[in-house]
């Protein structure tokens, strides 16, 4: 009795180390999706309402899901009190989000670097260029979740198995 | 040195400290602060100017200035930018110099800015007490303030709207370069009485003919005369039984009576009264004349 408990107890773990693994990896795509989301509500706020960027991140961040809605709240809050230039601020707040990839920041970075500081035109055309990075990391990263999801379903009940079988 | 408007702020920490820390055995006030890429920055008192001993300037500093006066939302100010200048939210007029960038024909903006003259105003409540009795004998009259720049004409119309505003005149100023009311977020900077409405951006002439048709005033209020609409807009309004209160650059009314913009302006009777503010030992002194 106490065997076949300790058997299904590994398959549900290991089992369980597979789901968390696919849920890790979904995790990028939706934040993806997020973000390409809130930087086109940007996008709209600056191009035809001319809303400046405390209004428009605080506007982004009532539509955003977690963690994007902290992030673009604590932004419009800082940048009317802290004294560090806006991309160092926004570069710092995406940094600490670790579901992104390096290249997720690095392209985020570089609109950072853009936003406040331009034309609505040019806004607008760096918003574009970001929001396309992120649109197609995202088709990508869905593929790879697809893939790899399987893949870590099915090593963890596989790994579940083996150990099961050799303990037993 | 003493700052205002919180000036300091649009500035890095590191530079701010220096110019706060320039000559801090003096209490002059700081009316303008210049900054040119590559050198130190310069401070303006009413009489006096100060090189400031710190680094120079460097070109990241103005665009970190720009970033504060714009509130990092530079989308926000395009049409100040045209014309080469914004405003921050304390009052502070920000003369942009750089390399200026045209689209369709006209400038669009101002890129790698390589100057900055920050002017700091400054509220005088009261300044126009002593001139306000002569202003309003016999009813308040079409009124011309005259001086050369840099003499406080803005200072004393703010004040004068002011006070006539607090005696119960509709006072209404086209307040084009917004340097009189400091407008930010519907609410002007700098008190000018209950009474004032104002209108920012757009032509002094065609916030002239808005402010006449819609908000019904006594008193009209211009900072600069400087275009011929100006004049025409003038002349439209005291036609229409109302008062003027502009100012214009120049040493007095006479010497303004040779530049042809303004002689039919005063030939034409438009302005009653002319206050000339004079300069005499560091001292501001304000005359009324008859025109």
């Amino acid at each position: 009795m106490v065997r076949w408990l300790g058997i299904v107890l590994i398959l549900i773990s290991s089992g369980y180390w597979g789901i968390r693994k696919t849920a890790e990896l979904r995790r990028r795509p939706r934040l993806l999706k997020a973000a390409a989301d809130s930087l086109k509500l940007i996008r709209s706020d600056i191009a035809f309402r001319l809303l400046p960027l405390p209004d428009t991140l605080r506007h982004a961040a009532q539509a955003a899901p977690a963690p994007l809605r902290h992030v673009y709240a604590a932004l419009s809050e800082q940048m009317c009190t802290e004294t560090q230039p806006f991309s160092e601020q926004w570069r710092a707040a995406f940094d600490a989000l670790p579901d992104f990839s390096p290249e997720d920041q690095a392209a985020l970075c570089t609109l950072g670097e853009q936003l406040g500081k331009y034309d609505a035109d040019a806004q607008v055309d760096a918003i574009d260029y970001c929001v396309a990075y992120l649109q197609s990391a995202e088709t990508q990263a869905r593929e790879d979740t697809a893939r790899r999801g399987k893949l870590y379903a099915g090593l963890g009940l596989t790994f579940g198995l083996i150990v099961a079988v050799t303990l037993y | 040195m003493l700052f205002t408007n919180r000036v300091l702020d649009l500035f890095p920490l590191e530079l701010a400290g220096a110019l706060q820390n320039c000559r801090s055995d003096t209490q002059e006030v700081v009316e303008e602060i210049r900054c040119r890429v590559d050198r130190p920055p310069l401070l303006l008192t009413q009489d006096s100017e100060y090189a400031v001993s710190c680094r120079a300037v460097r070109a990241g500093d103005l665009e970190y200035l720009l970033e504060r006066a714009s509130g990092a939302s530079v989308h926000t100010v395009a049409d100040e930018l045209r014309q080469g200048f914004l405003h921050t939210v304390s009052g502070c007029r920000i003369g942009l110099c750089g390399s200026a960038y045209c689209k369709d024909g006209q400038v669009a903006g101002v890129r790698q800015i390589a100057s900055v003259a920050v002017r700091i105003p400054h509220e005088a409540k009261g300044c126009a007490d002593a001139i306000l009795g002569a202003l309003l004998e016999d009813g308040f009259q079409s009124t011309l303030i005259v001086s050369p720049p840099g003499f406080g004409k803005t200072t004393l119309l703010r004040d004068i709207i002011r006070q006539l505003s607090v005696r119960g005149l509709r006072v209404a100023l086209a307040d084009e370069r917004g340097e009189v009311a400091a407008v930010y977020d519907r609410v002007p900077q700098f008190d000018l009485g209950p009474r004032t409405d104002v209108m920012t951006g757009g032509s002094k002439a065609a916030c002239c003919m808005m402010l006449l048709r819609a908000m019904n005033p006594q008193v009209l209020a211009f900072d600069e005369i400087t275009t011929p609409e100006d004049i025409a807009a003038m002349e439209v309004a005291a036609g229409c039984g109302v008062q003027l209160l502009a100012t214009a650059h120049a040493l007095s009314p006479q010497t303004l009576r040779q530049r042809g913009l303004y002689q039919r302006l005063l030939d034409d009777g438009i302005f009653r009264r002319a206050v000339c503010i004079r300069r005499e030992n560091g001292a501001r002194r304000y005359e009324v004349e008859a025109l």
